[in-house]
């Protein structure tokens, strides 16, 4: 899982429908503390908001965190940072 | 799978609920070779105990992860499934824990 910082939203009336309900959101890749791509991930918690430090899944697990088939989504927010501990 | 070494681990109360009782830790791939770190650090499940320092073997398919918690629930991406003793590569061993075998 990477992590990353919530930037942005994204909002698609026109989509496939299996994506129907699912909050798209823009996240800014964060790769050893340098700011990485922003990218469009599912916001599988429903919780995430402007700022918020998430980690992410990709690939097929993205599409399967839902839990409803497979949902056409290639990165899926999971969960929040509350504490970031890099001893090395 | 991939050797990666343990730098640090992550918190957090609130995720996928098929997340709870399960260990995150920070993971940093090397080569084998130079030991140079490569690539992002990543957050890996932790189901060998591993603590931070330790070398250790990451597996990096979900559905393996469901077969080493024996958790079906789960989404598993990358899950450390053992603690590395030493390793060889081109007739060079390094040692980690303990005493190599002669």
């Amino acid at each position: 899982m990477y992590t990353g910082v919530v930037a942005g939203s994204v909002v698609a009336t026109v989509k496939d429908p299996a994506l129907e309900g699912v909050p798209l959101l823009l996240v800014r890749k964060i790769e050893d503390g340098r700011e990485g791509d922003l990218i469009i991930a599912a916001d599988q918690t429903r919780q995430a908001g402007m700022g918020d430090y998430i980690y992410m899944i990709g690939s097929k697990e993205a599409a399967r965190i839902f839990r409803r088939g497979n949902i056409p989504v290639d990165v899926a927010i999971v969960g929040f940072i509350d504490t970031y501990n890099e001893e090395i | 799978m991939r050797l990666a070494k343990v730098v640090g681990n992550v918190i957090s109360t609130v995720k996928d609920d098929g997340y709870y009782g399960y260990k995150l830790m920070l993971v940093e791939y090397f080569d084998p070779e130079t030991g140079a770190p490569q690539g992002p650090r990543m957050i890996a499940f932790d189901c060998a105990d591993s603590g931070v320092g330790d070398t250790v073997i990451v597996n990096t398919d979900g559905g393996a992860g469901n077969m080493l918690f024996d958790d079906e629930y789960a989404i598993f991406d990358l899950v450390i499934c053992g603690v590395v003793d030493n390793y060889t590569v081109d007739g060079e061993t390094h040692v980690i824990h303990g005493a190599a075998e002669s």
